[in-house]
């Protein structure tokens, strides 16, 4: 069963995507507070961090890059945000160069529907694992 | 099956590389790839404060390079701010649009 760790400040929002990624047979493990979410990543194994930008105390792109200094893993930013996906913002253009056009991050605006969600989380497990099998 | 799966999941990270190549706001779009048919559907807009902002001359650049993409058969367009553009579905590679 494919691991996805959701990161949100919103338990609403945790909730949802708890509830509708084990209706597509994923396990989520949710948590809502930033330094629960990089200890939580330290011990255990995820195939895709699902990640809110905005997080009391901590910016999304900081927690997103100590996340990167574990390990390598895709991520789905999921923010109500656009602005925030901008070279105007410390240290995006370097994540959009780097790990986007890896094609191993993607965006997702809230309010979002479950089919986008599906989409987004599927394409970004499935290229992980067509780049770890080196298939191509 | 599971060969054919792997090819659409690849030809799906491609797109979303070349659409990152041109600062695309990727919230925006969805890519879909279905037996190596590639259907975006959404707005194609840039991020916020890249400028210059999309122009009539860029979607044309960006579909090509996605036609060009290894693997790629068709390209469906479904995108809500092209209005006016207007593609041959003409075979392999060939792309159809429908703006609105």
């Amino acid at each position: 069963m494919k691991r996805v760790l959701a990161v949100d400040d919103e338990p609403g929002v945790l909730e949802l995507l708890s509830e509708s990624l084990a209706v597509k047979g994923y396990e989520a493990v949710t948590t809502d507070r930033a330094d629960e979410a990089l200890k939580l990543f330290r011990d255990q194994a995820f195939d895709l961090v699902l990640l809110d930008l905005q997080m009391p105390g901590k910016n999304g792109f900081e927690l997103y890059r100590e996340f990167g200094s574990v390990r390598e893993v895709p991520v789905l930013f999921v923010s109500g945000y656009s602005r925030l996906f901008s070279p105007a913002s410390p240290g995006f253009s370097d994540l959009w160069t780097g790990q986007f056009s890896l094609g191993r991050t993607d965006i997702l605006y809230k309010p979002f529907t479950l089919a986008s969600l599906f989409e987004k989380v599927e394409a970004l497990i499935g290229s992980s694992e067509v780049t770890a099998n080196g298939s191509r | 099956m599971e060969a054919d799966r792997k090819v659409d999941l690849e030809i799906n990270c491609r797109v979303r590389r070349v659409l990152v190549r041109h600062w695309i706001d990727l919230g925006k779009v969805s890519i879909r790839t279905s037996r190596c048919v590639v259907s975006l559907n959404g707005s194609l807009m840039r991020l916020p404060h890249v400028a210059p902002d999309v122009d009539a001359a860029t979607p044309a650049v960006i579909f090509e390079e996605i036609k060009r993409v290894p693997d790629v058969r068709r390209l469906q367009l479904n995108l809500d701010n092209l209005d006016g553009l207007a593609f041959d579905n003409a075979g392999a590679g060939g792309a159809t649009a429908k703006s609105g």
